[in-house]
């Protein structure tokens, strides 16, 4: 059987024949669809794999190539689901085995929610177009807003925490007896004003307190949300209908404060907030500073 | 060919002038040529036979035999090549014959999907190749009396009848005659190049406006409730094609048309957000979608 250029296994598999019939089908459909091991590590592959195929009866191998039973599918570098071989069992017709589909796009209110299973190839080719979808801006953007958000608050709160749980304060009672004595106009003890000041004048809580306000300050702002996608910018818009809609830019086509914005995020590192510019998630997700209109 | 700031096409949806700039620098030329054995056969003695049994001319009918009946390899192989034409059609905009224009912004897609569909093409009469004896032999009992071995090319020479080609080109520039002749015909040959240019272009630019009126016309067809109340049957393909051709569209507006890219937003923010299931279910949901792929239809000039 041939083996095509968008099918890519390791040196020591190959598809299980059942497999590979629905693979192949696939594989000519979708030229943009890779179908390997991409995101199965050696222990799934081996769990996934037999001497013998599943499907048909043949002979074992013994030159210590395996029949893998799953096989993950992408589009580019996004995983769109995986197929594999599963064995159903049911009270007519005993057990067989079946396609088992396995998408995001995949649900059902029973069982396994995103997995669907058949025994018929033309319904796994049928069920397998439906589903192994790349996503759209929209859905792509959704995505985003919901990873940055995420993200954007987990930096925000790791900013302030020193201050805001008070970490860097060894003793609140010396604290207290500090602002005590201070606003009575008493002498402070000397061990609780060496105690407190060094901690209040140290670089570490100096360092902390421009955290907490840099937190605070960028909390504050407005922000859009920008996603990298195959090298375009994508973002949400308002059209001349007032509506929201994904826009996708290219770098040059951003309005100029956006752009430069994101080139300065751009060299920065993964999870970190720059002031009056914005917030880097990683090298495809962003947060910049609204720009008044 | 450089044109100048002056030089424009009309816009086929309105009418208005758009211009082009240098379309050599946006745009080339690509040649796809895809053939594969056909593995037909003129029998002249089947063909003789029947032309005599019906009293017929010798030229007035012919018989055709297929050497691989019964196996399905060599139709993959048939039925994939059809397939990258079909593809090739899509992502290209209409020049000559055999000859398609390919927007910049499409080409590193294109050329990436064109390598993969090459691969896969030899992969597919590697197989063959692999399979032709065993299937040889065979046809000795499917072609029954119809069979004869020297009709068969050698295994050595089979390969060479599959090719799969594809040349890119520049587009020319007009000023580029080089041959010698009077000033006068050269200058005639120019015009004639220009007058063909412009033409080709305005013809290319047509069809991704035909394409998109196309999915419009369908979809307002289908979304149109019968007498009775009921809906019409339609599947998924209705609200897939116009996501696909909205995305087509972005890399075939070669001259960065404005009003085909305003109609193309407007199906793609009709259609993106629409559920299939909603539509099979809902009047309303159908009504709404076909409102706003009507209001497309009714903007633009067609």
């Amino acid at each position: 059987m041939a083996d095509f250029v968008n099918v890519r296994l390791p040196a020591e598999y190959v598809l299980d024949p059942m497999l590979k019939e629905l693979v192949d089908k696939l594989a000519l459909r979708h030229p943009t669809f890779t179908f390997g091991t991409k995101g199965m590590n050696s222990e799934t592959c081996k769990n996934w794999a037999s001497t013998v195929p599943k499907g048909k009866r043949m002979p074992p191998r013994d030159d210590g190539v395996n029949y893998l039973r799953k096989i993950s599918v992408h589009c580019g570098s996004e995983f769109l689901g995986s197929i594999s071989l599963d064995i159903r069992y049911s009270r007519s017709s005993g057990s067989e085995i079946v396609y088992s589909i396995a998408s995001w796009r995949v649900r059902n209110d029973r069982g396994n929610q995103n997995v669907t299973r058949t025994a018929k190839l033309d319904v796994a080719v049928r069920t397998a177009k439906n589903v192994f979808i790349p996503q759209n801006t929209k859905e792509l953007m959704a995505k985003a807003e919901s990873v940055i958000s995420s993200a954007l608050g987990q930096s925000l709160a790791d900013l302030r925490r020193p201050i805001s749980h008070s970490t860097l304060i060894r003793s609140q009672l010396e604290l207290q007896k500090y602002l005590f004595y201070h606003l009575k106009g008493e002498e402070i003890p000397a061990s609780v004003k060496q105690s407190v000041e060094s901690a209040f004048t140290s670089v570490k809580y100096s360092t902390a307190m421009s955290e907490y306000e840099l937190a605070e300050y960028m909390g504050n702002k407005p922000m859009r949300f920008i996603h990298v996608h195959n090298g375009d910018y994508l973002m949400w818009e308002d059209n001349e209908c007032q509506e929201r809609e994904v826009v996708s830019r290219t770098l040059e086509e951003l309005p100029e404060q956006i752009q430069s914005h994101i080139s300065v995020l751009h060299l920065m590192q993964d999870n970190e907030l720059v002031y009056d510019v914005g917030y880097r998630c990683d090298s495809e997700n962003f947060a910049v500073l609204e720009v008044p209109a | 060919m450089m044109l100048e700031n002056t030089d424009t096409i009309k816009n086929p949806g309105t009418n208005a002038d758009v211009l082009p700039m240098s379309l050599s620098s946006m745009a080339m030329l690509v040649e796809l040529r895809i053939s594969t054995w056909t593995a037909r056969k003129r029998d002249n003695e089947t063909t003789m036979e029947i032309n005599t049994s019906k009293e017929a001319d010798q030229d007035s009918g012919s018989v055709y035999k297929y050497l691989m009946a019964g196996s399905d390899h060599l139709k993959k192989i048939e039925k994939y090549s059809a397939k990258c034409r079909a593809w090739n059609g899509t992502q290209t905009l209409p020049w000559m014959k055999g000859i398609g224009l390919l927007p910049m912004e499409n080409f590193f897609k294109y050329r990436e999907q064109l390598a993969t569909m090459e691969a896969n093409f030899f992969a597919l009469v590697d197989d063959f190749i692999t399979e032709y004896p065993r299937l040889k032999n065979d046809q000795a009992f499917k072609l029954g009396k119809w069979y004869k071995a020297d009709e068969f090319p050698d295994i050595e020479t089979l390969p060479r009848r599959f090719k799969f080609e594809y040349n890119f080109l520049p587009v020319p520039e007009s000023g580029d005659f080089r041959i010698n002749c009077e000033a006068r015909i050269k200058a005639d040959l120019q015009e004639q190049y220009e007058k063909m240019f412009g033409d080709k272009l305005a013809e290319a630019m047509r069809d991704p406006w035909d394409r998109l009126h196309k999915v419009l016309t369908h979809m307002t067809d289908k979304l149109t409730d019968n007498e009775d109340g009921d809906r019409k049957i339609f599947r998924d393909s209705i609200i897939d094609n116009a996501v696909e051709l909205c995305d087509l569209l972005t890399r075939l507006n070669v001259v960065k048309d404005p009003e085909l890219e305003k109609a193309r937003r407007m199906l793609e923010q009709a259609v993106t957000s629409t559920d299939i299931k909603d539509l099979r279910a809902l009047s309303s949901a159908r009504l709404e979608l076909k409102t706003d792929v009507q209001s497309i239809l009714n903007k633009f000039q067609w």
